[in-house]
């Protein structure tokens, strides 16, 4: 069931009239049932057992913890449990990346798996773990009822791409009582038209340029790698966000505030304050789950100390740094089994920010020499611009086939760039599958739409209450003619969601 | 909750009611308004050469064709368009040709003639190496899929045939709301104006009396078609595009990374052809050519390098079972060059021929 098609719009429609029907205790097992058949209608039936044993598993260990008084026994529960739950990840999800390094190393055509994991294991198993590290600590109480705790798991419109939600932002509001309310469902409503048109006018119509320029970096070379490069961070960023407002707005449908997951990323001047803006749930479970713990543990502050007495002031940071490189190259890892994630896009976005933050006395003395005036807009948008880049650059992994074509394509970008002779290929092959110029124009008035929409974003401010406030027939006729933009210039059915895969 | 129910389906009737109305109207592939394809059926039936209809369910009119004949055909030819523009030198046969035929196509195909008693002598299969990307229940031609089952249930089950008829006549109502489907509808309407579909001439089969003089695509009595010479692509152009393919990785409907070994899809097909054999039925195979860019690189490109193993394994399997095989996907076995494609999939018609006639394996 693709979240773009009518058949999952009406049974999201029918779930709801169902939802608002049933008396208030019976409103969670609709959300449970919704979610099972969410998830029988995707995945392979088998698989749910996986959901099932990290599911049992976190509940036990969760209800342990708040029994047990030894910290041992405690800690020794949180360690099984966690190799359990990461252990599944780990085996359905890299089995072909340990077999492929193998092979590369040593020739032996050991071959592959073909294991189907289950439905959202990226997403459900953070979740999980949070959960599980929540209670662990006592920041959280453990859920007495298991099948609460699937649902926390399972909740149909987030289980897929997230976002990773908390239990403690997420429990109390699964399963308590929600009426119908004409704001927020409109709301919620205008969230989910608004995510489908990214999905379908923008991100499906780029997807077919990106792969041709992705394809060929011979012909594609010098600033054509850096105009693909943006090509597909804006696919993914259209790809990915839509879905969240889909995924947002269903929730909101049903009563449930979702906690956002980009917040107009491309408004930020600097790679850190991209990321804490892009896939926002996924940074802030790293930042809590890992990378806090890494550096509160003993064998880190001895390091802090050492490096402080070996290097001084500048030798404090180390240990944050290395943390960090941990963290970086989990975000790679989770992200899929090759090591385009980890070595590419992981290790690539480290050296930038370390580049950055060791650099900076260098940087600064450069701004003083050239007179910049860092409060400047000029200095803000050349900031933003070279965030952009750099982003776009260590992208060009994430897209690639793999880390070698990763590697060749950044190594094009530095040979000549020709450009009519590639350009007008590119139209050629690409125009057609494209949609032409209402396509184009289509794709123009959305790119508009969204950087009003993300500037409003950066700001705090909502366009859904400004746009209440229009005048009834005016805002009628706004609605229909975004729906017939999208009914018109949408490329229907043409590709998943790319954070599904993940 | 009064005010959302009445503001809901307000705006469901505004968007709903043009997007049915264009498609119940416009419909593209004659889905709802079968007459055009009931007219081909009378005049293909009667004898008559027709121009093309333009978009049409060809699953549809085969099935029309077939009911309108009076005595099956000695030969039949299926395939996808590989083997609809051929000028076949049989006596008497009949194309059963369907676009971009996956292996569903070809058991709807052997389904829609099996129900009918109209299994022939002699069965030709044109084969693609794409044929074998999709499941044998999930051909191109949604019409014609349930035959796809019911043919599957045959060779599988050896059940009452009749008791597993279950042709599913609902499943294009879902085009009515489809927005896929309006985009094809708005897109005939800005094509074909306004008044070819509210005027009095709208939709009418044109028949020809004179095909090598008409300059429109053809439909023969017997279910081959025929493309306007004006049609035909210059070789820059159709290099060009061959070209653009190889370097897109994008080659028509061909998905990479096939291998005949592990398809289950390619066991389906292998099965159905025994299972016709073990009938009695004649059973021969046919394989177009590529243009040499692309086989070039179905040659050396390890994600397509599927191509070159499928033929091997056809070849290893008409050894076997006694089959014959005409023509090649490697260009330089059938002595075809660039120069020989109308387009940079299609051969022309009298190499295409030329094509069948090559039989390597002797």
């Amino acid at each position: 069931m693709d979240i773009t098609s009518l058949s999952y719009l009406l049974f999201v429609a029918v779930s709801l009239l169902i939802y608002w029907a049933v008396p208030h205790k019976f409103q969670w097992l609709v959300l449970l049932a919704d979610s099972i058949i969410f998830y029988f209608s995707i995945a392979k039936a088998y698989t749910i057992v996986y959901l099932l044993i990290s599911v049992l598993t976190t509940f036990f260990a969760g209800n342990y913890f708040e029994k047990e008084v030894s910290q041992a026994k405690k800690k020794a529960a949180l360690v099984v449990t966690l190799v359990i739950n990461l252990g599944i990840l780990a085996v359905l999800k890299y089995t072909n990346l340990l077999l492929g390094t193998i092979d590369y190393f040593s020739p032996s055509n050991v071959g592959r798996v073909s294991w189907y994991a289950s439905l959202g294991i990226s997403f459900y198993t953070l979740q999980l773990i949070a959960y599980l590290l929540d209670t662990y600590w006592g920041t959280s109480n453990a859920e007495k009822n298991p099948v609460k705790l699937f649902l926390f798991a399972s909740f149909f419109p987030q289980m897929i791409s997230g976002p990773i939600s908390k239990y403690n932002q997420l429990s109390h509001q699964l399963f308590e009582e929600h009426r119908f309310d004409y704001v927020r469902v409109t709301y919620g409503l205008r969230r989910i038209a608004w995510g489908i048109a990214k999905k379908v006018i923008v991100a499906d119509r780029l997807s077919g340029v990106v792969a041709y320029l992705f394809n060929d970096p011979d012909t594609f070379s010098g600033l054509w790698v850096l105009f693909a490069g943006l090509c597909f961070i804006v696919n993914l960023y259209f790809d990915f966000s839509g879905c969240m407002d889909i995924v947002i707005g269903v929730a909101k449908c049903f009563g449930i505030e979702l906690v956002e997951n980009f917040k107009a990323p491309f408004l930020v001047t600097t790679i850190q304050e991209f990321w804490r803006r892009w896939h926002i749930t996924l940074g802030e479970w790293l930042k809590i789950y890992v990378m806090y713990p890494i550096l509160s543990t003993k064998a880190f502050n001895r390091l802090a100390k050492k490096c402080k007495e070996k290097f001084g002031k500048a030798g404090k940071k180390m240990p944050s740094y290395i943390a960090m490189l941990i963290v970086w190259l989990l975000i790679g890892l989770w992200h899929g089994n090759s090591w385009k994630y980890v070595l590419g896009e992981g290790l690539g976005f480290w050296f930038i920010i370390f580049i950055g933050q060791i650099g900076e006395p260098v940087f600064d003395k450069m701004k003083a020499f050239l007179h910049i005036n860092d409060k400047s807009f000029g200095w803000k948008c050349f900031q933003i611009v070279r965030t952009i880049f750099l982003y776009s650059m260590v992208m060009i992994f994430f897209r690639a086939d793999d880390l070698p074509s990763g590697l060749y394509m950044i190594g094009k970008f530095f040979s000549k760039t020709h450009i009519m002779g590639p350009f007008r290929e590119l139209f050629a092959a690409t125009w057609g599958e494209f949609g032409g110029k209402w396509a184009f124009m289509a794709v123009a008035i959305m790119g508009i739409l969204h950087i009003y929409v993300d500037i409003n974003v950066a700001s705090d401010r909502c366009v859904q209450d400004k746009l209440v406030k229009l005048p009834l027939v005016l805002r009628w006729v706004l609605y229909l003619a975004f729906l017939f933009l999208i009914i018109f210039e949408g490329a229907f059915g043409k590709s998943s969601f790319i954070y599904f895969g993940f | 909750m009064k005010k959302f129910v009445l503001k809901s389906i307000l705006l469901i009737i505004l968007v709903f009611g043009p997007v049915i109305a264009i498609n119940l109207i416009v419909d593209p592939a004659h889905l709802f308004n079968t007459q055009l394809v009931d007219d081909a059926a009378d005049a293909l039936s009667a004898g008559k050469i027709i121009e093309s209809p333009g978009d049409f369910d060809e699953g549809l009119l085969l099935e029309k064709v077939l009911d309108g004949l009076n005595e099956k055909p000695d030969t039949i030819i299926v395939g996808s368009s590989h083997i609809m523009y051929t000028p076949w030198a049989f006596d008497d046969y009949y194309v059963a040709g369907l676009s971009g035929a996956y292996v569903g196509d070809y058991f709807a195909v052997c389904g829609l003639l099996d129900s009918k008693d109209m299994l022939p002598k002699k069965l030709v299969f044109g084969i693609d190496p794409w044929a074998f990307d999709s499941a044998y229940d999930k051909g191109r031609h949604s019409y014609l899929s349930p035959m796809a089952s019911y043919e599957y249930n045959v060779i599988h089950a050896n059940t009452n045939k009749t008791s597993k008829l279950n042709f599913d006549g609902l499943k294009k109502y879902k085009e009515v709301y489809s927005f896929s489907y309006f985009q094809s509808s708005v897109k005939n309407l800005k094509g074909r104006g306004f008044n070819y579909y509210f005027g009095k001439s709208a939709g009418e089969i044109r028949t020809v009396s004179d095909p090598a003089s008409s300059g429109e695509a053809l439909i023969f009595p017997n279910g081959s078609r025929q493309m306007p010479a004006s049609a035909f692509e210059s070789v820059e152009s159709i290099n060009n595009a061959a070209i653009s393919a190889v370097e897109s990785g994008k080659v028509y409907q061909l998905k990479p990374n096939f291998d005949p070994s592990k398809s289950v899809n390619y066991e389906d097909f292998l099965d159905l052809l025994k299972s016709l054999m073990d009938r009695g039925i004649d059973v021969e195979i046919y394989l177009a050519s590529w243009h040499p860019v692309l086989y070039d690189y179905f040659d050396n490109a390890k994600d397509y390098h599927g191509v070159v193993l499928l033929e091997e394994a056809l070849r290893e399997f008409a050894r076997e079972n006694g089959i014959v095989l005409h023509g090649s996907y490697n260009p330089n076995l059938c002595n075809v060059t660039a120069q020989d494609f109308s387009d940079w999939l299609h051969l022309k018609p009298e190499k295409m021929l030329e094509n069948y006639n090559v039989i390597l394996d002797k």
